[in-house]
């Protein structure tokens, strides 16, 4: 017999994970939406965004520590700035060459954050600053309660899906970038500054993602060189929601975190239900929760290609 | 990298070439196969520098006739980097022993050692590495199975009714002391609930913990790491406070409590060794080296990236192949040579090397340490010394 407030309870925690990995999700969706490049440095930049207030927020790199609000300021601020470097400095050299080139740019950029990182503190995770470890649960109807890192996570992303929709849909900008995305050669005929537009992606999209880093190093105590595995999870859940949608960047990680908790709970250990009329246990041994998104990532892709949201591309041949 | 073995003086002994307790070499190569940048390296490395700095103080302070050549490399972690390292020191000579690493690579190459005849002293405590068939690997702790046992024999006598379990990573270090260890609770008469998995790359562990809660679980054996004893005690305090966790050799030292006092305060912890601090209280002459090699290298006593229990932990591995080296050149036998080391390492009976641990005994058929396990509890930031858990020394248990 299925205990509703456990359910809910664990349905509120896949809520709350999915939460963390749709801010890495939607970096990764917004790269892909303007520049078609599949980012495959997301990971490591979450884990640079993590390390970043261990940096500034702890005399550990540093001589002297700032205040941990300052400390997430100024890594979010340094996401912005690394943004616009690596598009001066490196993307904007790729502008018309093969898609393949890009990727294998960003699998080297990936290697060198990781670098960067494994220099100043090995595989040391590091603790976050008191102020940022955000105990407690939030008590909600029904008996059910969700950490308070996770609440936290849950009403920033969403503050981001819903900004980050009205910038696309209401402001100029946002319809350049879409024009841009949609197809760049009519957009430079129209005059856009496809530069522009591409360093303006690569800007929110580290900034986002160094956010996600941040808030996945606040639930899990500290930054920790795991978060860059990350960048796989999120890739499944861009692809359940279609690759080049916000909205289905988030809707995608929701539904991977929930998948996560819920099989890690219900189909693995001595918690695994048993199979309806038998007395058979549904335990399918360590591991499965996190397996279990990627085969529901199987099933849609073979019945939607493009994913849940994602825009259908029909050419003529 | 060239050892010279040379003759030894006094009384000759057939093949081993000599007695008189010297070792008539010049020097004596002591590979190192170290992880400092892989994904152990957060112990790996403090373990490294441990060796590496009392190696340096045996030939300093002439603790052996010759002197220990200790080319060392970083194998990341990666198992066929160990066997290539592992390759490339003993292809062009025949170092008696090596001291290595994790249980991947250790187990990787177990067999090949014994083939070789080079004793492998590594800090993977499995307890599959003492059995007949791996008969050149030594260690210097209690094994993995045991220390679960240590923390299982205390609560049996603090909290006899307790429900345990078991939460570990699903890998060959992971599951290593679980069986052994459900068996040795169910003996016990504890309850055992359903083991539950912890990856080592863990980011959160809400559903791990609420599966501990929904079992009943009031002590949870964590076999892993400490990046995901850190997310499990995190997650701990919203979901589970009441839990007890018992950690296994890697999951606690003293940088990871002192960066995180509040959320490690109350775990339980073992060891066959003594923590930095306790070593350094212990007066003894382990003390005294861990001082001038800090004092030589300019390291700080107060820096707990360094000035930590897995220090400890790499002076004895030094320490073992010291005495190894010893033994076998008191008894007349060449020290240069694997097999005699390995006879070396028979002649360690109630050995606490300097004060830094529970007595070494290691014997042909019985190559397990000690069976003495250290309990320590967290308490205010640090790790404090609770009690010695003495157990039976069981021909059964050895392999398990």
């Amino acid at each position: 017999m299925v205990n509703w407030v456990t359910f809910l309870d664990i349905s509120l925690s896949g809520l709350g994970l999915g939460a963390l990995y749709a801010l890495v999700a939607m970096g990764f969706s917004l790269i892909y939406k303007v520049t078609g490049v599949l980012n495959f440095a997301q990971g490591q930049i979450a884990m640079v965004g993590a390390y970043g207030v261990v940096i500034f927020g702890t005399a550990t790199v540093l001589p002297a520590a700032i205040p941990a609000w300052a400390a997430v300021l100024v890594t979010v601020l340094l996401g912005v700035v690394l943004g616009l470097a690596l598009e001066r400095v490196v993307f904007r050299q790729f502008i018309g060459e093969p898609v393949l080139s890009v990727i294998i740019v960003t699998l080297a950029l990936g290697s060198i954050l990781e670098g960067v990182i494994f220099f100043l503190y090995g595989q040391n995770a590091q603790a976050y600053p008191g102020a940022l470890t955000l105990g407690g649960q939030l008590s909600l109807p029904l008996g059910t309660s969700i950490q308070a890192a996770y609440a936290v996570a849950v009403a920033i992303a969403l503050i981001v899906v819903a900004v980050l929709m009205l910038f696309f849909r209401q402001t100029v900008t946002g319809s350049i970038l879409r024009a841009s995305a949609s197809d760049e050669q009519a957009a430079m005929v129209l005059g856009v500054s496809i530069e522009r537009t591409i360093a303006l992606a690569w800007t929110l999209s580290i900034a986002i993602t160094a956010l996600g880093g941040i808030l996945l190093a606040t639930s899990s105590g500290g930054a920790a060189v795991s978060i860059e595995n990350t960048g796989i999870i999120i890739f499944a859940a861009v692809v359940l929601g279609g690759l080049d949608s916000i909205p289905g960047a988030f809707i995608g990680s929701i539904v991977v975190g929930v998948l996560q908790e819920l099989g890690s709970y219900y189909l693995v250990g001595g918690t695994a239900v048993y199979v309806p009329f038998t007395n058979i246990q549904a335990n399918f041994g360590a591991g499965f929760g996190e397996i279990l998104p990627l085969i529901l990532l199987l099933v849609v892709i073979l019945v939607k290609p493009y994913g849940l949201f994602g825009t259908e591309r029909i050419e003529r041949l | 990298m060239l050892a010279f073995a040379g003759c030894i003086g006094g009384g000759s002994d057939g093949d081993d070439g000599g007695g008189g307790g010297g070792i008539g070499a010049d020097s004596v190569m002591i590979p190192g196969i170290y992880d400092e940048s892989g994904a152990t390296s957060d112990v790996g490395r403090p373990t490294a520098i441990g060796s590496r700095d009392t190696i340096t103080y045996i030939n300093e302070n002439g603790l052996l006739d010759a002197s220990i050549d200790h080319p060392n490399n970083d194998y990341a972690y990666e198992v066929p980097q160990a066997q290539q390292y592992y390759q490339q020191y003993t292809s062009d000579s025949s170092p008696p022993l090596i001291i290595g690493w994790g249980t991947a690579d250790t187990e990787a190459l177990a067999g090949t050692v014994a083939e070789d005849e080079v004793v492998y002293v590594s800090a993977s405590y499995s307890a599959n590495l003492v059995t007949e068939e791996f008969p050149y690997n030594f260690f210097g702790n209690l094994d993995y199975t045991s220390q679960a046992r240590a923390h299982l024999r205390w609560i049996a006598d603090n909290d006899p009714e307790a429900t345990v379990g078991f939460i570990f990573s699903n890998t060959a270090f992971g599951r290593s002391p679980v069986e052994g260890g459900k068996e040795y609770a169910e003996e016990l008469g504890l309850d055992v609930a359903p083991d539950i998995n912890l990856p080592l790359t863990a980011n959160s562990a809400t559903t791990q913990l609420r599966q501990a809660r929904d079992q009943d679980i009031d002590y949870l054996i964590h076999q892993n790491t400490s990046a995901p004893m850190r997310v499990l005690l995190e997650d701990r305090q919203d979901i589970y406070p009441e839990l007890t966790v018992c950690g296994l050799t890697y999951t606690v030292d003293e940088r990871v409590v002192q960066q995180s006092p509040d959320i490690f305060e109350g775990v339980r912890y073992v060891n066959a060794f003594r923590t930095f601090q306790g070593a350094l209280d212990s007066g003894g002459r382990g003390a005294d080296i861990i001082e001038a090699n800090f004092e030589r290298e300019g390291r700080s006593m107060d820096d707990p990236e360094v000035a930590q229990l897995n220090y400890v932990r790499g002076v004895i591995h030094a320490l073992l192949m010291l005495k190894g080296i010893q033994n076998a050149a008191e008894a007349g036998n060449d020290p240069t040579s694997g097999p005699n080391v390995r006879q070396g390492m028979f002649g360690i009976e109630d050995d606490n090397m300097f004060d830094l641990a529970e007595p070494f005994s290691f014997a042909e058929d019985d190559r397990r340490p000690t069976m003495n396990g250290r309990l320590f509890e967290v308490t205010d930031g640090s790790l404090s010394f609770d009690t010695t858990v003495e157990l039976p020394r069981r021909d059964s248990w050895i392999g398990l």
